[in-house]
């Protein structure tokens, strides 16, 4: 093959013949075999210099490592409020989880607006590992605080009756002050009083009531709840009903919802309660469902 | 060369970068807008990450090819959309069967209606046999032969370009050199086509 026609193969394959010379070119490809061959022969030479050629750069562009793409700069922006948008919705769900955790502030009830609630001193809540309990925690708590008025002889369902028993002079003294600082609200004068009663009369179901009575009232609660447990079990006593109110408040208060409904049942089924009493129970019990 | 954004270059931009010898741009290109291609394509088709990058290197070095040789002079789209419209063709050529999502976007309304799109095929639609056998004849030959064909030949540099980069006393050696690594070439693939 001539130097001429090996150039004029490849001006054909770079596309730099003019029309009428194309014409000729594949006229001639048509007619000379040999011219064919050498022909198909360039060109197929020309895709394998195309396919190693390609080969190479998309090698190279692979094996290069990247370059920091600059967009980072443009989106920043965007990143910059996505990632404030979390940290406020991070900040706005802890805070509200700590709301929640929060033992509510009792409400004093309207009717007795200066009766002292106990708060502060009360036991811990437990950790609640999820938002029910934390919620049922807090309902419990408000129902407590609703619930909860220290108690007051002559009120509602509190008549006391007396065993007919004729005890002492000087230890009735001594309960009666109890009572009676109880009964003013004078919860740290009537603890007081209780330590100073001999201790026959400190096991008294009156003087272990009173004695609860106040140690609620100050915001002891474990203690109370212990002493009203004591005095609810005694089927004689005369403030036994009273007692398993208290002892079920106590529960409510501390967050043990079964022992609360536990008492307040055995209350609404008390023949010894008075019907008030027993309502009072019955409407708690409700709530708690 | 003053560094051209990549993000917001346009296409005659590019394409007179490439044509004055630049192919420094192409890598920029390929790295702005590779991340964008693999998320859209692999929302178009069930294909591995390994199939779409290699749609994407065939795109970056279709375009490429397509300047240098001067099949492609000016642009109707930009430039990331011709890049994605011949993935995509790529990806449809070969992996048809995988596409998923039959929504239309800019790169379908470009395949359908550029005539740059269109009239566009991929040339080496061979036979894998017949693909690998071609590079093999390629890397018979001599590293000083592949460099300077593939300059002279895939990259389309002409002979004073060459003779600017490399050692020639003339034109004249340049294109002595071209015609027997040439000729070599033709001769290897002969020889490997016998076999």
């Amino acid at each position: 093959m001539s130097e001429q026609d090996l150039l004029l193969i490849e001006q054909y394959y770079r596309n730099a013949l003019s029309e009428a010379e194309s014409l000729a070119f594949e006229q001639r490809m048509a007619d000379d075999e040999a011219f064919r061959a050498e022909a198909l022969s360039h060109k197929k030479a020309l895709l394998a210099i195309e396919l190693y050629g390609k080969e190479q750069m998309k090698k190279k562009l692979r094996e290069r490592p990247l370059v920091k793409a600059d967009r980072l700069y443009r989106v920043w922006p965007w990143m910059l409020g996505i990632c404030t948008l979390i940290l406020l919705m991070l900040f706005w769900r802890i805070e509200s989880q700590k709301q929640l955790e929060k033992p509510t502030e009792p409400v004093t009830p309207s009717t007795s607006p200066t009766t002292p609630i106990p708060s502060g001193t009360a036991k811990p809540l437990p950790q609640q590992a999820d938002n029910d309990n934390i919620k049922q925690t807090t309902n419990t708590q408000k129902l407590f605080a609703t619930a909860y008025h220290p108690f007051q002889e002559g009120g509602t369902g509190n008549n006391v009756r007396s065993n007919g028993q004729n005890p002492d002079p000087d230890k009735m003294t001594g309960l009666n002050q109890l009572k009676q600082l109880a009964l003013e609200q004078k919860h740290a004068e009537c603890l007081e009083a209780y330590e100073k009663l001999p201790a026959g009369t400190q096991q008294k179901e009156m003087a272990l009531f009173f004695k609860a009575n106040s140690l609620l009232a100050l915001g002891r609660t474990d203690e109370a709840a212990g002493l009203f447990e004591g005095v609810a079990s005694s089927q004689q006593s005369a403030y036994a009903s009273h007692a398993q109110w208290y002892a079920a408040l106590c529960a409510l208060k501390t967050g043990d919802l079964p022992k609360a409904k536990k008492w307040l049942q055995e209350l609404g089924s008390n023949n010894n309660a008075s019907a008030a009493q027993r309502t009072k129970a019955k409407n708690l019990l409700r709530q708690l469902r | 060369m003053e560094k051209l954004d990549a993000f917001n270059v346009n296409a005659a931009e590019v394409i007179a970068a490439l044509r004055a010898g630049h192919p420094g741009i192409m890598e920029n290109l390929y790295d702005a807008h590779r991340a964008a291609f693999l998320g859209w394509a692999s929302k178009r088709f069930y294909s591995t990450p390994s199939d779409i990058e290699d749609a994407w290197q065939e795109a970056v070095a279709v375009f490429y090819k397509q300047v240098v040789s001067g099949q492609l002079t000016a642009l109707k789209c930009s430039v990331k959309t011709f890049l994605f419209a011949v993935g995509y063709k790529w990806l449809l050529k070969n992996h048809r069967k995988m596409k998923r999502i039959w929504w239309r976007g800019e790169e379908d309304e470009a395949l359908a209606t550029d005539p740059q799109l269109t009239a566009f095929s991929f040339d080496d639609d061979l036979w894998e046999e017949e693909r690998l056998l071609l590079i093999a004849a390629m890397e018979a030959l001599s590293p000083q032969c592949k460099e300077l064909l593939v300059d002279r030949h895939y990259h389309e540099r002409t002979i004073q370009e060459l003779l600017d980069t490399y050692e020639y006393a003339s034109k004249n050696a340049v294109t002595a050199t071209l015609s027997s690594c040439l000729s070599k070439l033709k001769l290897i693939i002969k020889e490997k086509t016998k076999k």
